[in-house]
């Protein structure tokens, strides 16, 4: 497990330098570390995870990978926004997003998400940015030991994600974010993700950042039951 | 300012309907803390004693039990519910010429009550208190169980308050050890079985060496359908892979309010339809010798 947390990290490593050269560029490398609550199946887990993202005319490629000692979490995301208008006091940009997420669980399952997605952001040029991303997910999801019995099973539903954000000029930042999935949970809709947390920037360079992710059961038709909780802390670096 | 002020006030005011819609169900997002699986079912019960069939259902060569689902006492969404025509369906049962036809005990497979309130737990007691009068008629015992599961509608205004007081076996995760089968019952209200219950679950299925039968309020496969079935991927798939993997025969599910049947090798999984939905009920015979379980459906 170890040489493919190793080899994930080499592998994004590798996306942003061999990107790095070329005019228009920019991006950034962040590492996190993750602990989870003593709820849900990820009860008491740590998780490390390496995220690359890197910016070029009007698109944007992020790869990320997350490992505990349970599954590894491989998501790859490509943002593309043909449509930008300025006006006075904010930006508007329209665009789409689309996502391919893998995870393998144990020796036990494996699930391929993908996600296609349409985006609107709001962003004000004093700091504040709305974004809401509305689209369908599909996903596969193979259990082993049932592979000679029945056919993986396959569904699609909506995908849907608001967020917010607001950034200070101090560096400070706070965000919000609520959807049917994130970067590396792909439930169906009524399993909704929430993100929360604060981030401090250093000269533009250095971000450090602790956020909380919370996920309930479904949240539609049962009494909900606080499914999982992470507290994480990264460090990014922008170049 | 203003203008922005009134949109948000809208906003506010189309989310507050929307939360509102279900009322009877409580503010259950708010209200549902205490209502945990991880609270209600951090341990396994093993049944024993008084708790099991009366007849000693072990030394039969066959015997049946009666599965029935989502009763929802109270429900104003269908006025489909008829006691009458059920308990006479039943009874027609109980008098089979066969005794293994005869349903020895029943299984409840959750949603018993439609929002957790004390006023349909005592309906809902009133009804096995037919069945059971019914069957203690018939059958010449002196008790006679209806062992219920809890799903999401009993938590519902913290029902659990009342599940755990009225609604016989008065606990959501325990095991019915009959002779050469054991029974396990999961607690799935909250759409998930917490961590706890899962590694009780896992570790006292490794260690049973007899044939399983295992009941859920929520489905784990269903065919393969997302919404009305345990909606995280790893949960399910740990699930189904230790249900295959440590000899259980039959998945009895309810929720969907539609019969769903599929096989997965040795295990069939059978989703039942409503008893007042669809007005249909199920009856599983047991063959002791040869280690089988079929199950038959009875529409009324």
């Amino acid at each position: 497990m170890k040489r493919k947390i190793f080899l994930s990290i080499i592998f994004v490593l590798f996306s942003c330098l061999s990107v790095y050269p070329e005019k228009n560029v920019s991006g950034w490398l962040q590492f996190e570390f993750g602990r989870s609550a003593s709820k849900g199946l990820e009860h008491d887990l740590s998780n490390v995870s390496a995220v690359c993202d890197f910016q070029f005319f009007d698109t944007e490629v992020l790869a990320a990978v997350r490992n505990d000692t349970q599954s590894f979490d491989f998501t790859g995301k490509i943002f593309y926004i043909p449509f930008s208008f300025e006006f006075e006091k904010l930006f508007i940009n329209l665009g789409f997003d689309s996502y391919y997420h893998q995870l393998r669980y144990m020796d036990i399952s494996e699930d391929h998400d993908v996600v296609l997605d349409t985006v609107f952001e709001l962003k004000t040029k004093k700091g504040f940015a709305f974004r809401h991303e509305l689209g369908w997910t599909c996903k596969w999801n193979r259990i082993y030991a049932l592979e000679p019995y029945i056919d993986p099973f396959f569904d699609h539903s909506v995908s849907m994600i608001f967020s917010i954000e607001k950034k200070w000029q101090s560096g400070m930042e706070l965000f919000f974010s609520l959807g049917s999935h994130n970067l590396y949970r792909y439930n169906l809709f009524v399993s909704p993700c929430y993100d929360f947390g604060a981030a401090y920037t250093i000269n533009n360079l250095v971000r450090f950042n602790g956020a909380v992710e919370i996920q309930m059961s479904d949240q539609y038709t049962a009494a909900p039951m606080l499914k999982y909780m992470q507290i994480k802390f990264g460090t990014r670096f922008i170049f | 300012m203003k203008r922005t002020e009134k949109i948000f006030r809208i906003i506010f005011l189309l989310l507050a309907c929307a939360f509102f819609t279900a009322c009877d169900y409580g503010m259950y997002f708010f209200a549902s803390g205490q209502d945990d699986a991880d609270g209600r079912a951090s341990s396994l019960s093993v049944l024993s004693g008084e708790n099991l069939p009366e007849l000693d259902v072990t030394s039969m060569p066959v015997y049946s039990f009666a599965i029935i689902s989502d009763v929802h006492i109270g429900t104003t969404l269908s006025n489909n519910r008829d006691d009458k025509a059920f308990i006479k369906s039943f009874m027609e049962l109980l008098k089979s010429s066969d005794p293994a036809q005869r349903p020895q005990f029943v299984i409840s497979l959750g949603d018993e009550l439609d929002s957790g309130r004390k006023w349909q737990a005592d309906e809902y007691n009133k009804l096995l208190k037919k069945i059971s009068d019914a069957a203690k008629a018939e059958l010449g015992v002196s008790r006679y169980h209806t062992y219920s599961i809890v799903g999401n509608h009993d938590l519902y205004n913290n029902g659990w308050n009342i599940w755990k007081t009225e609604i016989y076996p008065y606990r959501s995760f325990y095991k019915i050890p009959l002779g050469n089968f054991s029974y396990y019952i999961l607690d799935t209200g909250n759409g998930t079985l917490g961590y706890k219950q899962l590694e009780a679950f896992e570790r006292e299925i490794r260690k049973d060496t007899n044939k399983k039968i295992c009941f859920s309020h929520y489905p784990f496969y269903a065919n393969g359908i997302w919404l009305f079935t345990i909606q995280d991927t790893k949960e399910r798939a740990r699930v189904l892979t230790a249900l295959v993997n440590n000899d259980f025969l039959l998945l009895g599910e309810g929720h969907k309010h539609k019969l769903i049947e599929c096989s997965m090798g040795d295990l069939k999984e059978r989703v039942m339809g409503s008893l007042t939905f669809q007005r249909v009920y199920c009856l599983v015979t047991v063959d002791n010798n040869n280690q089988t379980v079929s199950t038959r459906t009875i529409n009324f």
